[in-house]
């Protein structure tokens, strides 16, 4: 049970930490735009009509795959492989029905959607990508928010795995999610939540605060950055490019 | 500079400070101790402006603070700019997704210019050693990077009351000496210090006047 | 020399696979056991590198082609067993999602070209090796045993095909697989190999291992020295370089022997298509003969190069994943 909840604040915690040794080269990406540009080819792959075009982005997605280290891989594959399966088995009918090649397009797309997403996440830390939302428009109170939820989830998360643990302590015998006196736990962990609530809010009040959030750290524009916009266009043109030769053969 | 006149506070039945008065002067460094429960954090809260009397007077520069006076947005803005406070947790305090953001979050609010946030921001940083972790979510720093980040989002505000509710709580050896050292250097003819601890060594050390509080809810005694 | 789907009898498949099961049964223990954890992940790489090898065809006068294997260079980068295994894998990515390789025909592929070709190339090169013992005996090595180990292969290859239309015939006398006996079969394979396609297994052989040796020597089985965490730079380069010329295997026209489609065999001389092969079992890829319909053939090469390096790297550090578990979190990286 704490299991779970260790899992989840030891990825937070070690993407954390790793990404703190590595902020100092400001030589990376603009998080928004590496969002951007996945998205933008999650939504050309998928709407794509011709299969060579996904293809493509699916080398390239597995290529940046392969070069990940290799103990992140099994990671990373999880959620494609999940969702192809889903989608395998729901375009299955496809086959009987004298189709098979839409079940292996829409497959490929879904696998090829999926693990651009993953490698989104397994690249950019949390707190990029809300500060990524906010470049892109999102207003910066929604960004504060989602970023409040994830500092809760830490600070709720621990909480909760030390009465967990206490519980364990006390209890003898197998523990199960019945007899742990699981909603203590909850009502422990809800009220624990609320006083934090109240003393962020709080703690806000005394530092003057007026309603405005605001970004610290100011972007510089890069060469790198320069390089995933031309990427982003190449990409586009190659779309319509297909999108071109599909039309004309039909 | 602070003054308090016979102060009480209660809720639901309960008396949580009583007939609490003080005066407390600009330039000093005043401890205040007392068993748990006597009432230090909620005096503090008063302080703040967090929580109000339900009985008598809190005057800050001559000026009463009660809630309505509070309400006042401008009012509100300048009374907590003068004042700084840490928390005794500092994990509740601390809610921006960088250290370097939370130092600048009170610069921001205070409306100075960007060079400005950033400088002292960076100067900040620096005297707190925290800028080997200024990437990081202070909610995911260890205990003792946690108080410090939180005295430099409240230090860097440069405000003229800084109250710190039990600063040396929750840190090792090594952290409380530091702490201790700080606050030594911190005081100055233009501050006013107000530090609850449980450590006689800090009260010992630090302290231009120590405030005794009782388990009845109200000041004892104080000494020089 | 893959076979394709239906050249061979089912009987004939089974019996291959049956064959190759114990052999990879054998291989993933050794592997397991005796190939250090860092090490596995340059598996992928290698099987790469035998991936890519097979998509460099080269012509031969008359109009067919063929194909440099690698799997002696992958047996003297890392063993004939884990050889076995890379191999293996890259011709199972090559069968699914290419159709380069028939799926039933898959145990009769692994037999010729992950079986004897690593285990015959390596046991010669291991032989010259210790008789000649300078580095110059290393390469003559390299040289002479991939040379032996493609055309053993190529040998089984043909018997293969050859022994089909004697066992396997309907009613009207006509083959139901391979319609050419082993009076043509053996010849015509070995012609091709004793020759042009000899030569290219071993010029690439010795090349990337001449390569390996100087770049990172410590992906050598036979060196003793420890094997650096990452894939040096100059590695991934080659193999990038190589993927980008993979289009050069399309200048090659012409079908290499024994690798025609149902279509194309009556063309070749027989005069009719064999039942078996009309009929036969037939298996829809992602990207038949690497190639995307509607799009110039060489991207859709390059594009089946990058996949298939990319697929095989990922496979191969995930195997690393789960076969070193015991190893600490930062041994394997790149």
């Amino acid at each position: 049970m704490n299991l779970q909840i260790m899992k989840m604040l030891r990825r937070l915690l070690r993407s954390d930490a790793e990404l703190n040794r590595s902020r100092g080269k400001e030589t990376q990406v603009h998080p928004a735009l590496r969002m951007a540009a996945a998205f933008l080819f999650v939504i050309l792959s998928a709407v794509s009509v011709n299969a060579i075009f996904t293809i493509a982005v699916l080398a390239g997605a597995l290529l940046m795959t392969a070069m990940k280290k290799a103990r992140e891989i099994p990671e990373l594959l999880k959620a494609p492989a999940a969702a192809s399966l889903l989608s395998l088995l729901i375009t299955l009918p496809a086959v009987f029905l004298g189709s098979p090649a839409t079940m292996l397009t829409v497959t490929m797309k879904v696998f090829t959607s999926v693990l651009i997403l993953a490698l989104l996440n397994n690249h950019l830390r949390w707190q990029e990508m809300t500060a990524a939302f906010g470049t892109l428009g999102m207003p910066q109170i929604f960004v504060f928010t989602l970023d409040m939820t994830m500092r809760f989830l830490v600070i709720l998360g621990r909480y909760s795995n030390e009465i967990l643990e206490a519980v364990s302590l006390r209890r003898i015998g197998k523990k199960t999610w019945k007899n742990a006196g699981t909603g203590g736990v909850l009502g422990s962990t809800y009220l624990h939540a609320v006083r934090a609530a109240e003393g962020t809010s709080e703690a806000q009040t005394c530092r003057c605060f007026r309603g405005e959030y605001k970004n610290y750290r100011k972007y510089r524009f890069g060469i790198r950055d320069a390089g995933m916009i031309a990427l982003m266009a190449l990409v586009t043109a190659f779309f319509i490019y297909t999108c071109v030769l599909a039309a004309k053969a039909s | 500079m602070i003054e308090l006149q016979n102060v009480s506070y209660g809720y639901g039945g309960e008396t949580a400070l009583k007939d609490f008065s003080y005066s407390f002067e600009k330039g000093k460094c005043y401890v205040i101790q007392g068993p748990n429960g006597c009432g230090k954090s909620t005096l503090f809260r008063i302080l703040n402006g967090l929580s109000f009397a339900s009985r008598g007077k809190y005057l800050f520069d001559g000026e009463e603070i009660t809630e309505k006076y509070l309400r006042d947005k401008q009012h509100a803005y300048d009374f907590h700019r003068r004042i700084g406070f840490a928390f005794q947790r500092s994990e509740i305090q601390l809610f921006c997704s960088t250290v370097e953001e939370e130092i600048a979050f009170g610069l921001w609010q205070l409306g100075l210019s960007e060079e400005e946030v950033h400088r002292r921001t960076e100067e900040y940083l620096r005297q707190l050693s925290l800028e080997n972790v200024r990437y990081r979510m202070p909610v995911n720093l260890s205990g003792g990077e946690q108080k410090r980040c939180a005295l430099a989002s409240v230090l860097a505000m440069e405000p003229e009351v800084v109250i710190l509710d039990e600063p040396e709580s929750g840190l090792d050896e090594d952290g409380q000496e530091w702490v201790r050292k700080f606050l030594t250097e911190l005081k100055s003819p233009e501050r006013l210090l107000i530090v609850a601890t449980h450590s006689k060594e800090f009260a010992r050390d630090l302290a231009d006047v120590r405030l005794y509080m009782n388990r009845e809810h109200s000041l004892d005694h104080a000494e020089k | 020399m893959h076979i394709p789907e239906n050249y061979l009898s089912p009987q004939t498949c089974a019996v291959m696979t049956a064959v190759m099961v114990p052999v990879w049964i054998m291989s993933v223990r050794k592997v397991s056991k005796e190939l250090p954890k860092e090490k596995i992940p340059m598996l992928g790489v290698g099987a790469a590198f035998s991936f890519l090898g097979m998509m460099f065809n080269i012509p031969l006068p008359g109009g067919t082609t063929g194909h440099a294997v690698g799997g002696t260079l992958i047996s003297l980068l890392i063993g004939p067993y884990a050889s076995c295994i890379a191999v293996s894998v890259a011709l199972l990515l090559q069968a699914l999602i290419f159709g380069d390789g028939g799926i039933l025909s898959f145990g009769a592929n692994c037999f010729n070209m992950a079986f004897v070709l690593p285990f015959v190339g390596y046991a010669i090169s291991s032989l010259i090796a210790k008789h000649v013992k300078s580095e110059k005996g290393r390469f003559i090595g390299a040289a002479v045993g991939s040379y032996a180990g493609i055309n053993a292969a190529a040998f089984c290859a043909a018997v293969e095909f050859g022994i089909q239309p004697m066992l396997f015939r309907d009613s009207s006398g006509s083959a139901l697989y391979c319609p050419y006996g082993l009076n043509i079969s053996i010849p015509v394979m070995m012609l091709g190999h004793l020759t042009l396609f000899g030569i290219a297994e071993v010029v690439y052989t010795v090349a990337v291992y001449a390569f390996m040796r100087k770049a990172q020597p410590s992906m050598l089985a036979d060196t003793g020295i420890k094997a650096k965490k990452k894939t040096s730079p100059a590695v991934k380069l080659f193999l990038a370089a190589l993927i980008v010329a993979t289009p050069l295997g399309l200048l090659a026209e012409g079908t290499a022997w024994g690798e025609w489609g149902a279509d194309e065999i009556a063309a070749t001389g027989i005069g009719y298509t064999p039942a078996g092969m009309l009929n036969g079992f037939e298996w829809k890829t992602l990207i038949p003969d690497y190639a995307v319909s509607g799009m110039p053939e060489w991207i859709g090469y390059i594009l089946s190069a990058v996949i298939g390096v990319a697929v095989l790297v990922i496979v191969f550090k995930l195997i690393a994943g789960i076969v070193g578990k015991n190893g600490a979190d930062e041994v394997y990286s790149r």
